[in-house]
């Protein structure tokens, strides 16, 4: 594999990277180990362009990749996982697998939501960071801001509403439809 | 029947059961429910993706926080992540920095604690020690006694009318220095390291760590020993290296324009000299037999002195001793036809044989001739040390002296061995008749040019 065939590869994962990520952490739901788990499939992935493996598919190879190890790491944690198996993956994969078709209109949502969640207010955006960053679950996130359960839920179920929303809207206007 | 909004947020909270899981499958087999699935998990994606960009505002508290018990926080110890790629260089800079300068230290300490031991540690120790021979450590100098430590930058100076022997613990390894000898011990962390400022010294080496061989300097040489005897003299300008058991390594340390090699090997039998003005070659010892010593009880035949003795090379045996010496080597004919040999001890007082072989090989030997003291003349055995032995040599006092006439062909090796049994001093002589001479003519002792050693360990050449 030559140089430029290498620097395409790594171009494409990085652009590709949003939907990698997601596929990941919707897998394992914990933004630190889905992080972990992102960063081993790029080590993998860098290690392969190194030894000159041939992949053919890069999007395919990377997702294949991180299946496996999204399996181990199921298995690694069966008793909090007590659902982890491999139909319930193959699924999950084919759902992603289906939208690569329509990448375009994923990355300009994704660019649009980016844009939702800034134009949110802080008190908002700080429960999301609680959820999303941190990765708390909603009883820590109700500890933190010092509210019930049901309402963080409630709160943040809305918050994605709106967003979605607002993303929708915005692409729209770009003349973007699903 | 649950959404696919429940179901998420189900496995979101870690709560999803086996039935949920089978409903989830079962909406997912839909290809409606598996693009909102990726919509799902993209909103996800963006609003972290989003969040992790931004810099981290001043977390909202309640209006009344004084009011409110202080809960802990369930992540409170969890560290933020904030990294792009950030494992890969993490881990190439852990296996490029972080390891290679952790084995450095561990093998920096390693290495120094090793130097440290062996400066620290006895080299080795006098086993001998003949006259006034002294010690150099630094700027002090005494007397060595029987049992004196050496230590690395010893300097051992046995006086013209001494002699000294250098051994080692747990290895009958022995360094016999001669008078006027003048031996330095270096550091033994590459191996024992000896430096020869002159004199001779007659060594015999155990087998040693082929990695940490044994290594003799001299002025102009380098001797490097596995396990072997030999004698290395170093005088003014050439350094000479006799091998008589074993293989040495020489390397000549400066070099001329007429050497073509820098080192060589040298095997037992053989002889290298380094000289400035000589080129650095091997050659076979001349004139000389390899020679096994035992100590045995007076009336041991040599027959048995290999089993009842003990041999007792390179350990210097009481004077008193009963010894019986087997000189072993090869005897190349000058000429073609048939040899006589005769055999005479001083005075024919002390036992000897004479073995000549019909080839090269020991096993082929026969006794041609030897002296048996006759009882009316007396034995040499019991003998009490200090008297004076009597010259006199006579090669036809009886029948057995002389040999039967040996054919042998010119240039042709033979395995050649003298018996002799005695107190130090005694030394049987061997005298021929060329072929082609006259049956009357004198008898002269042999040319020992024609001799040279074994290069068989003693135990290889046993009768």
């Amino acid at each position: 594999m030559d140089l430029d065939r290498q620097q395409q590869m790594m171009t494409e994962f990085v652009a590709g990277r949003h939907s990698l990520f997601a596929f990941i952490n919707g897998c394992v739901r914990n933004p630190h180990d889905s992080e972990d788990l992102f960063q081993e499939v790029w080590v993998r992935f860098s290690r392969a362009l190194a030894e000159q493996v041939e992949i053919q598919d890069q999007a395919k190879w990377c997702r294949g990749t991180a299946r496996n190890l999204i399996l181990h790491y199921w298995r690694d944690r069966k008793s909090e996982l007590p659902v982890a198996d491999e139909e319930l993956m193959d699924l999950v994969e084919l759902a992603f697998t289906e939208q690569e078709a329509s990448h375009d209109f994923w990355r300009a949502r994704q660019a649009a939501l980016s844009e939702c969640v800034q134009e949110l207010p802080e008190r908002s955006q700080h429960l999301l960071r609680l959820k999303y960053e941190q990765g708390l679950s909603a009883d820590a996130v109700a500890g933190e801001v010092r509210q019930s359960s049901g309402a963080v839920l409630m709160s943040l179920s809305r918050l994605r509403r709106a967003l979605r929303d607002c993303a929708e809207r915005k692409l729209k206007l770009q003349g973007l439809h699903a | 029947m649950k959404t696919l909004q429940e179901l998420i947020a189900a496995w979101d909270a870690g709560a999803l059961s086996t039935e949920d899981a089978a409903e989830l499958k079962q909406l997912l087999a839909q290809p409606e429910a598996r693009t909102e699935l990726v919509g799902e998990w993209l909103l996800d994606e963006a609003i972290y993706d989003t969040l992790r960009s931004q810099p981290s505002a001043a977390p909202v508290t309640s209006p009344a926080p004084a009011l409110q018990p202080q809960r802990p926080s369930v992540r409170a110890a969890t560290p933020r992540r904030h990294r792009f790629f950030p494992k890969l260089v993490w881990r190439e800079a852990r296996i490029t920095i972080r390891w290679p300068f952790g084995f450095a230290v561990a093998a920096a300490f390693v290495v120094a604690g090793v130097w440290l031991y062996y400066q620290a540690a006895a080299v080795g120790q006098l086993q001998e020690v003949k006259a006034r021979v002294v010690v150099e450590r630094g700027a002090k100098t005494f007397a060595a006694q029987r049992g004196q430590l050496l230590y690395p930058g010893d300097l051992v100076k046995v006086p013209a009318d001494g002699e000294s022997t250098v051994a080692w613990q747990n290895e009958p390894t022995r360094l016999v220095l001669e008078p006027g000898a003048q031996l330095e011990v270096l550091s033994p962390i590459r191996g024992k390291r000896l430096w020869l400022r002159a004199g001779v010294l007659q060594a015999i080496v155990a087998p040693q760590p082929h990695w940490r061989p044994m290594s003799l300097l001299t002025p102009q040489a380098r001797a490097t020993v596995v396990g072997t005897r030999f004698i290395l003299a170093a005088t003014n300008g050439m350094t000479r290296l006799e091998v008589i058991e074993g293989a040495v390594r020489l390397a000549k340390t400066h070099l001329t324009a007429i050497d073509t090699l820098a080192e060589v090997t040298v095997r037992a039998g053989e002889l290298a000299v380094a000289a400035p003005n000589m080129k650095l070659a091997v050659n076979a010892i001349r004139g000389k037999l390899t020679a096994d010593t035992w100590a045995a009880p007076p009336g041991t035949p040599f027959v048995e002195a290999t089993t009842r003795g003990t041999l007792a090379n390179g350990n210097l045996l009481p004077a008193t001793e009963n010894r019986i010496t087997r000189y072993r080597g090869f005897f190349t004919a000058p000429d073609s036809g048939e040899f006589t040999f005769w055999l005479a001890t001083p005075s024919n007082h002390a036992l000897a044989e004479l073995h000549l072989s019909t080839d090269e090989d020991p096993a082929h030997k026969k006794k041609i001739a030897d002296v048996t003291p006759s009882k009316t003349k007396g034995n040499s055995i019991g003998r009490q040390p200090g008297t004076p032995a009597r010259p006199l040599l006579n090669f036809q006092e009886a029948l057995n002296q002389k040999s039967l006439p040996q054919k042998l062909t010119a240039g042709q090796r033979y395995y050649f061995e003298l018996w002799e049994e005695g107190v130090e001093g005694e030394t049987a002589v061997v005298g021929w008749r060329l072929p082609n001479q006259p049956v009357n003519s004198k008898i002269v002792p042999m040319d020992q040019t024609c001799l040279s050693p074994s290069n068989q360990p003693a135990g290889a050449a046993g009768r």
